[in-house]
């Protein structure tokens, strides 16, 4: 079942600019209407349960892609399906049905507890108070939160808060939680036990997650299916494993040999590094094999070899500058 | 409602943990009513004796300004303007209109528990201020406590609706902080240092039905000489004022939630 459904989406907005006289001065009063299609026609559909991350660079347009989802934005066009709700005409009954945590955005109260806070979101949210306790029972042993969970919240970690957030966000049981950079900020630690309690979430309580994040290890360890949006458009709708077998498949090996040689560019082969003995060569496994490159120098001059994968982020900042191919 | 009334309690509890903060500010306002009594005295001659000054006398005077303060430093004007002002201009708004309730009436509620919580401390420290420097309050009664209270309640509730539309005006500009300094002056000079008897018989009318009358000369005037007929105008001038600051502000509110693109999108 689908939890979203986004036909021909576009979202503009309109500025107006000064305009600029002949001799580079602006003019007072004369303006000059101009229109930037932050979302540009964009189509995709998210299924129950699923993991997906929506990225792209800044001012790519997934936050006002994320905004028209949960209705805080009005689509200039398309259509937009969210549990079966039109966001911006329905968006209170949507909000009983979504959560949302935003790395950069404190929802808690600092100065109270972030049981008085669970207490309190369980009141907007309209939740019983038996079921609340339940429920705060149940979600403050699966984050291990019990612990801290009647300190202030100020007196809390960046990581500790980020839990409480989370917890917060589900207490009234959503169906699908938005994640925005949830990990900014926090230790490698801290970012490994979070990304482990999001597939946690997703596995035990069959939350769907949409996930928006700029680091590409959140994105690998947590999501199974990548959007990524450049420009206002999808530039890549693909699942996670499909995404490594086609773009992992460049190998960057380094090698140190006895004496300088030429190696000889070819299909599928790159020299991207040569300085004395040292070359940095990149290998596209789709046109060649490790084999052949070896074929290009004496073994006997070979010092040292490592070979390894272009990193995932190298690869996402390729797509963002659109070298996809 | 009721997750309304939640917001308030919650705020007003958060706002019980800065208690060192709230009695800084009880310190601020007892000097200021003692140097306010001094300058009253001043004016009324010695020790005031019978003397009338457009129909107070020096005690009527200073129980008006008593509670003038107790508003004033209820209503954190520029707090309020800027709690709203600050969610628009760093986009924090956008993370709250997804949940299931109005923004702007959460801010409301929110900003009262902030409110009553600094009345706690303010209501009983002017009281007090007021026994030691005046004695008691001539021909007062126990029963009028219950309508003075709800005369400063209407007017703080008024107030911080007021200052909160006036923060929402940030959907538009970027800093809506002078227009409250515009409202304030507004509410200081013809609320909270004179009372409207004081000022041009021609202009009296217009303070009397104007919003600064509902939240400021209004409830003083109670304190100084209560009467059941005065109570009453001044509750409808208070009621009509906040359901119709609130409405606007609703208004505002829809109208600004379509611009939230621009600011901090």
């Amino acid at each position: 079942m689908n939890v979203i459904e986004v036909k021909n989406l576009r979202k503009e907005f309109i500025t107006n600019k000064r305009v600029i006289k002949p001799n580079g001065k602006k003019y007072l009063f004369k303006r000059q209407k101009q229109i930037k299609n932050a979302v540009n026609d964009i189509s995709f559909e998210v299924e129950e349960g699923e993991t997906l991350a929506f990225i792209g660079p800044n001012g790519a347009g997934k936050s006002t892609t994320i905004k028209m989802l949960t209705g805080i934005l009005y689509p200039t066009g398309g259509e937009i399906k969210v549990l079966g709700f039109n966001p911006s005409k329905e968006r209170v009954k949507l909000s009983y049905q979504i959560g949302s945590v935003f790395g950069q955005k404190e929802q808690l109260w600092v100065h109270l507890s972030p049981y008085e806070n669970f207490k309190f979101f369980g009141s907007i949210y309209d939740i019983e108070k038996t079921k609340l306790s339940e429920r705060i029972e149940e979600l403050s042993t699966i984050f291990e939160i019990k612990e801290y969970m009647h300190q202030p919240v100020k007196s809390l970690s960046l990581g500790q808060r980020i839990k409480c957030e989370i917890v917060a966000s589900l207490l009234h049981n959503p169906k699908m939680l938005f994640f925005d950079e949830p990990t900014i900020g926090l230790d490698p630690i801290a970012k490994e036990t979070l990304r482990k309690l999001i597939k946690k979430i997703n596995k035990e309580l069959g939350t769907t997650i949409f996930f928006t994040s700029h680091d590409v290890g959140d994105i690998e360890e947590v999501c199974k299916r990548v959007i990524i949006i450049n420009n206002g458009k999808i530039v890549l709708d693909d699942s996670m494993k499909n995404l490594k077998y086609h773009y992992l498949n460049k190998k960057i090996v380094d090698v140190n040999l006895k004496k300088n040689v030429k190696i000889k560019e070819k299909d599928g082969i790159k020299v991207l590094k040569a300085k004395d003995t040292l070359y940095k060569i990149e290998v596209d496994m789709n046109k060649t094999t490790i084999d052949e490159l070896m074929s290009l120098f004496s073994t006997e001059d070979l010092q040292d070899i490592s070979i390894s994968s272009t990193p995932l982020e190298d690869i996402i900042k390729d797509i963002y500058r659109g070298k996809d191919e | 409602m009721n997750k309304y009334l939640n917001i308030y309690a919650t705020s007003f509890k958060q706002e019980s943990k800065t208690y060192a903060n709230s009695l800084t500010s009880v310190v601020s306002f007892v000097v200021i009513i003692y140097i306010f009594q001094q300058l009253w005295r001043f004016i009324y001659g010695g020790n005031g004796g019978g003397t009338l000054i457009n129909g107070y006398t020096i005690n009527m005077m200073i129980w008006y300004m008593i509670m003038a303060e107790v508003l004033m430093y209820s209503v954190n004007a520029r707090g309020v303007t800027r709690a709203f002002g600050n969610d628009i201009k760093s986009g924090k708004i956008a993370y709250q209109l997804n949940k299931p309730y109005n923004y702007y009436m959460y801010q409301v509620f929110s900003q009262l528990g902030e409110i009553m919580w600094k009345l706690v401390f303010l209501v009983p420290t002017g009281i007090i201020m007021g026994l030691v420097l005046l004695g008691p309050i001539q021909n007062f009664s126990v029963i009028y406590v219950l309508p003075l209270a709800i005369s400063l309640l209407l007017a703080v509730v008024l107030t911080a609706v007021i200052y909160g539309t006036v923060g929402l005006l940030t959907f538009w500009i970027e800093e809506a902080t002078p227009f409250t300094w515009i409202v304030q002056k507004f509410q200081m000079l013809f609320g909270l240092f004179f009372p409207p008897e004081f000022f041009p018989t021609w202009l009296q009318p217009i303070i009397n039905y104007s919003p600064v009358y509902a939240m400021m000369s209004g409830p003083c005037k109670l304190m100084a000489s209560f009467s059941w007929d005065l109570f009453l105008n001044v509750s409808i001038s208070q009621i009509v004022y906040v359901a119709f600051f609130i409405s606007l502000g609703l208004l505002i509110y829809k109208l600004g939630t379509k611009k939230v693109n621009v600011n901090g999108g």
